[in-house]
């Protein structure tokens, strides 16, 4: 089946079709979903050579356990998030975390930078905040602020209530706004 | 929604700025896991490639097989055993179909130059 048809195909019917040996569902599902699982990693990990490791892991898994995938039963993405992020969490826990010191300060000469200069040095801020919290914390926020997901669906990849779900997010904010409300001036922010 | 609240306020341009800044994975990392995926992709369920047949064997399928060869073979040897050795009844069935000349041909008796004698010697 050509690339293109395969795009309206769901990642659960190219999971089976990868299993059942089509190489080319093998390359749709890789250019799928790599971009999702990289992203997920890099915004829990903030750093490109850990997520990349992350995310060529948890599609290992992915090609090892599709022979045994149970089309309808889970959705692959919600698999995929859940594996992303305890491979994640496994790799925080191996590492020192980071110093909440160690957020960049934005540099003298920063204000008459480009706006993209500014928004990168926002990202960054938001990293670092991010690599300050606690991982059920961090994990909530990132798949609700950053990736969009609804509360059901992340409920169903952290394997919690979505009440728990709430509150893990409402501590998560009320956490990053304390480690970054000093820094909206700095990065450019007006209080209005 | 909570949207309103002073922590969303807060954080809601980090966080702006963070979906517009979407991390891509390199062009070295997606090769990597595509040949991941090849590798550990299994085989095809229930598809083993047949044999590849010879040019003998093609020709074989072409004739329809074994069991067509051998009426073949036997109606060739037929055909040489009655070329050879014909029995009467051929001679005198294939007399009767064609006319009294197959007879002389079968005789013996053919004269080449009957009818142009008269040529030969005015020539």
């Amino acid at each position: 089946m050509p690339l293109d048809a395969m795009n309206d195909l769901s990642d659960d019917a190219l999971l089976v079709l990868y299993a059942n040996g089509d190489a080319a569902a093998a390359r749709a599902l890789t250019l799928r979903l790599t971009p999702r699982v990289f992203g997920h990693a890099y915004r829990l990990l903030g750093n490109q050579a850990d997520a990349e490791d992350v995310t060529q892991e948890a599609l290992m898994r992915l090609w090892k356990i599709a022979p045994d995938w149970r089309q309808g039963e889970a959705k692959v993405s919600t698999w995929l998030y859940r594996v992303t992020a305890n491979l994640c969490t496994d790799r925080l826990r191996r590492k020192p975390s980071a110093a909440l010191d160690s957020i960049p300060e934005p540099e003298d000469d920063a204000r008459g930078a480009t706006e993209t200069m500014q928004d990168k040095e926002r990202v960054d801020a938001l990293h670092t905040a991010l690599g300050a919290l606690p991982d059920r914390q961090r994990q909530a926020i990132v798949l609700r602020h950053l990736e969009g997901l609804g509360n059901p669906e992340i409920a169903h990849i952290m394997d919690i209530g979505p009440r728990a779900v709430e509150s893990l997010i409402a501590r998560g904010k009320r956490a990053l706004t304390g480690l970054l409300a000093g820094r909206r001036k700095d990065l450019g922010y007006t209080d209005d | 929604m909570t949207e309103k609240d002073p922590d969303s306020t807060t954080l809601q341009p980090f966080f702006e700025a963070a979906r517009a800044d979407t991390p891509m994975p390199s062009g070295d990392l997606m090769a990597r896991i595509e040949a991941d995926a090849l590798a550990m992709m299994p085989e095809p369920a229930g598809l083993v490639s047949a044999p590849q047949r010879g040019i003998f064997g093609q020709l074989l399928d072409l004739v329809g097989g074994w069991p067509a060869v051998s009426g073949l073979a036997a109606a060739t040897a037929a055909g040489v055993w009655i070329g050879v050795s014909p029995p009467v009844s051929v001679s005198d069935s294939v007399a009767s179909l064609l006319g009294q000349d197959i007879g002389l041909v079968t005789s013996g008796a053919l004269e080449p130059l009957s009818g142009f004698d008269s040529l030969l010697v005015e020539g």
